[in-house]
């Protein structure tokens, strides 16, 4: 499962010094020794870049020589972050690099600062899919990433006068010293067009797809090395560019602009990652978008395999290719497999179908009817004509079957048809998925069984041996390793270094959970953290922070269904009995928030707005006398998570019950040793499992009771009557109170928290939730218990390492050796 | 637009002489081929061994010819790379232009219709 390690290039302190003076010569052209920043990130990067592409070969050559399954992951999102540091540490050359630039007076960690995150995802779903390559190298895995290469990630967001502003994310303008551009593995890629239906020569029916246009998709490849170095895998991602003959027939017309025009159309296609929440439907380029990725996804996988393999293997394919879809973005996939074999490759329909399902599995991702992607009929088949005449005729055989299993029950067939019968007709990706794949798992326990009880209900009764959980994970070595040396380092000072690839290792720590000098030093380690967050703070809020305060932490997407809002309705009410009812506080108290609004999202980003000018009161309110500080920290991006992560005491995991699949956040808090405040969601329920219930706290509705007071009606104002805290939270909203020059700028909360039956029911749980976040206060207070609920939380993380999650991907879906 | 063409057992064998069969051609390869119709030709073998790209423009060419001839003749593709061949087969016309490797196999191809 591993390639050979004892052809590992070392790199000594001399080889990779003369090999960053090469760089800086040979391709920046700087011969001096006084380098920026940024020439120096450049030099070291191709310096390492080196060594990961020698890894990358003997990888390769390892996988041919034993046949190994490739596992092909394909997924729109690759929140990949920064390289630089990563590569450092899997490949142990993080203290051989600080001495060679410490020899030129130049800090390793002002270094890796300069580079850009790789910002090609929105959240949890595109930092799950950068977790899961690191663990498939780590684990010595034939696993690759597909995915596109965006121009630009997702936007940067600042924030002024307490409201975000957007700004282009052009984090390739300086080019990245990580990817290795193939145009000669360049592939292409037909769109649009349409459909002759003809006769071939035996007098079949043969459907010609004819006056396509062309997309040409060209490959670079981010090395991905496993922890050791042993094994590196790469993540594929692709950038459209235009055909150059297309280009050519314009030109030789004299119309220049006209070619140019259009070659910047063709190049648009990878040019912007959607934001999450944007409403894609009929969004053209964005269904373009996620057929390039698998056209040229399964373009490169059949090169490959022929060339493996030869021409005539097809029957091995689906034991040699395992094809995962992050969610229903691939979900073309089914269709373009289908025509691949079908068309192109000459099979018959039922067997190619078998070779088709046996190859696919997919990851539902979202319980939320919203985020299911469809796409209209009429714009389908005029970007994808022939795709759509497959996906009619998968559905037609998929409906046979349906009514042979129901006979005469129509509303069952309509239910569960790829394509919706509404005006226009839509094509149910997640069903096209469902059909298609040989396996659907959710992310977490709750969520994989709501799938089958409420998402796709039948699905479940006719194919219930499809349905399976794989309850997310996290890759240690980038969220415990690499973003907290300090606590990584006390760690294996106490266990001993096995829990970087085994992380059920730090159970280890259990043992020392009561021990009063391992405790002290464990609050030293969350102190340091603490200051060096606070230091960052200042920098990007010129907010003053008290680490001895409780950094009470969310970070995430901003949406309502994972409620910031209830967050800061709490801290509402406890400025205003504060400053109102004179309460002192067990222990102060820092709220700290990060996270992006979709641009169109207008809820989401006033929750933003309300936080800061929540911040502006309590910050400067003198009544509050420090006890309490709010601060929202902008530009949410993996590199800050890295910092805010290891600072955090409480972990804001508030999520209305049912609607987070899993969450992942949650994971890498606890795993850093913060406690989590919590509803009864996502993978919180399987932390609370595993941490024990004495050391989570949890609160709020559960499913079933969401469920069913939506059922009967939620009335919110019947909180309002019956709880002081929540008419006293309102009604200071209502008061203009947090927007003195402008009373009405918040009165959308009180319209949709209370005057409308709120889909997220946050004044339902708001009491439950300061109940929980009383006893958080108390346990603070104590930090002898405070440490002890810390460290068993470390202690007991084990289950969500991305190793545990890939594991049983590989033993389960994609039965890799 | 250049070709070359010779007649062996009675099959015309063109060879376009473009790197690109494509938009920017397509209406002269159209043309001259109708021109070869026109004169009586009805077994036609392109070879396309100069040819390393064919757009749908250059497809629809080869459409044409095909159309033109009808039931009174044949043709077949001779010589194409892998991405040609590949376009072929992405659109289906393999199933209704015999692909072969050499000019032997076209020719044979051909004269047994």
């Amino acid at each position: 499962m591993t390639p050979d390690s004892s052809s590992n290039t070392s790199m000594t302190t001399a080889s990779l010094s003369e090999s960053l003076r090469h760089y800086a010569r040979y391709t920046l052209g700087n011969a001096g020794e006084q380098l920026s920043h940024r020439e120096l990130f450049d030099a070291t990067s191709l310096a390492i870049r080196e060594r990961l592409i020698d890894g990358m070969i003997r990888t390769e050559e390892h996988h041919s020589r034993t046949g190994a399954k490739r596992l092909y992951y394909l997924s729109m999102e690759f929140l990949m972050g920064r390289a630089l540091g990563n590569s450092l540490y899997n490949l142990d050359l993080l203290e051989t690099c600080r001495e060679v630039l410490a020899e030129r007076g130049a800090d390793l960690e002002e270094v890796r600062a300069v580079e850009p995150d790789a910002a090609l995802g929105n959240g949890g779903l595109g930092r799950l899919a950068a977790c899961f390559l690191d663990s498939l190298a780590s684990l010595g895995y034939a696993g690759y990433g597909y995915g596109l290469l965006y121009e630009f990630g997702l936007f940067r967001q600042d924030i002024r006068n307490g409201q975000q502003v957007e700004k282009p994310d052009h984090w390739l303008a300086q080019g990245s010293p990580w990817l290795i551009e193939r145009p000669e593995e360049a592939c292409i890629v037909p769109i649009y067009g349409r459909i002759e239906h003809s006769l071939d020569s035996d007098g079949t029916y043969n459907p010609m797809w004819l006056d396509w246009q062309v997309l040409i998709g060209v490959p670079s490849d981010l090395p991905v090395p496993g922890f050791g170095g042993t094994c590196v895998n790469y993540l594929r991602l692709y950038s459209a560019r235009s055909s150059q003959d297309f280009d050519m027939q314009i030109f030789n017309e004299g119309d220049y602009l006209h070619a140019v025009e259009q070659k910047i159309s063709s190049e648009t296609i990878s040019k912007i990652l959607y934001p999450a929440d944007t409403l894609l439907s009929g969004k053209e380029l964005r269904l373009l978008q996620e057929y390039f990725l698998v056209a040229c996804s399964l373009r490169d996988i059949f090169r490959r395999y022929r060339a493996a393999h030869g021409d005539d293997q097809l029957a091995q394919f689906p034991e040699r290719v395992a094809i995962q879809l992050n969610d229903t973005h691939p979900a073309i996939t089914v269709a373009e497999l289908m025509r691949i074999f079908v068309d192109e490759e000459h099979l018959e329909w039922d067997y190619a179908w078998g070779l088709t399902q046996k190859t696919l599995g997919y990851t539902n991702h979202t319980l939320m009817p919203e985020a299911l992607e469809k796409w209209s009929v009429p714009l389908f088949e005029r970007v994808l004509p022939r795709h759509l005449q497959v996906i009619y005729e998968i559905n037609r055989r998929f409906l046979d079957l349906v009514a042979a299993r129901w006979p005469g029950d129509g509303a069952r067939q309509a239910r569960m048809s790829i394509i919706e019968e509404c005006q226009p007709q839509q094509v149910r990706m997640a069903h096209l998925a469902i059909v298609g794949s040989h396996s659907v798992n959710g992310v977490a326990k709750l969520h994989s069984d709501l799938v089958t009880t409420d998402l796709v209900p039948d699905f479940f009764q006719l194919w219930p041996e499809k349905f399976n959980n794989k309850t997310n994970g996290v890759t240690p070595r980038r969220w415990l390793l690499k973003s907290n040396p300090p606590l990584s380092g006390l760690i294996s000072a106490t266990i001993g270094t096995q829990w970087i690839t085994d992380l059920d290792q730090l159970r280890g720590l259990e043992c020392h959970a009561d021990d009063s000098s391992f405790q002290q030093e464990f609050r030293a380690v969350k102190i340091a953290n603490k200051q060096r967050l606070a230091e960052s703070v200042w920098t990007s809020n010129r907010i003053r922070i008290n680490p001895a305060a409780l950094f009470d932490v969310q970070v995430k997407r901003m949406h309502e269904y994972k409620r910031q809002l209830l967050n800061v309705l709490h801290i509402i009410s406890l400025y205003l009995s504060i400053v109102e009812d004179g309460q002192e506080l067990a222990a102060p108290r820092v709220f700290l928030f990060a996270g992006k609004a979709a641009p169109g999202y207008w809820t989401a980003k006033q929750v933003i707005r309300l936080i800061s000018a929540v911040a502006t009161r309590v910050n400067n309110d003198p009544r509050v006398r420090g006890q309490i500080k709010v601060a929202f920290l902008p530009d949410y991006r993996v590199s800050l998570a890295e910092k805010i992560i290891p600072a955090a005491d409480l972990s804001e995991q508030i999520s209305t019950a049912g609607m987070e699949a899993s969450g992942t956040g949650n994971m890498k808090l606890s795993m850093n040793g913060a406690l989590t405040i919590g509803t009864m969601d996502g993978a919180n329920i399987e932390i609370r499992e595993e941490v024990g219930a004495e050391n989570i706290y949890i609160f709020g509705l559960l499913t079933r009771e969401v469920l069913n007071l939506r059922q009967q009606g939620y009335r919110p104002r019947d909180y309002y009557e019956r709880s002081e805290r929540v008419r006293r939270v309102m009604d200071a909203i209502s008061s203009g109170m947090f927007s003195p020059g402008e009373p009405d700028l918040f009165a959308w909360v009180r319209h949709s928290l209370l005057d409308t039956p709120d889909h997220y029911f946050h004044l339902a749980d708001l009491d439950s939730y300061a109940g929980a976040q009383a006893t958080v206060a108390d346990d603070f207070a104590r930090p002898e218990l405070w440490a002890k609920k810390a460290i068993l939380n470390v202690a007991r993380i084990g289950k969500f390492s991305s190793d545990r999650t890939i594991r049983e991907y590989a033993r389960d879906i994609w039965t890799l050796a | 637009m250049q070709f070359e063409e010779q007649q062996e057992q009675g099959v015309l064998i063109v060879r376009p002489l473009e790197r690109r069969l494509d938009a920017a051609v397509a209406q002269e390869f159209k043309l001259f081929m109708a021109e070869k119709v026109q004169a009586g030709h009805r077994v036609i073998a392109l070879d396309l061994g100069d040819v390393a790209f064919v757009d749908s423009s250059g497809l629809g060419g080869i459409i044409s010819l095909l159309k033109s001839l009808g039931d009174r003749g044949a043709i077949a593709v001779f010589g194409a790379d892998t991405n040609v061949r590949s376009l072929f087969r992405l659109t289906r016309m393999d199933r209704i232009v015999p692909m072969v490797a050499t000019v032997e196999e076209a020719v044979a191809e051909l004269t047994t219709v």
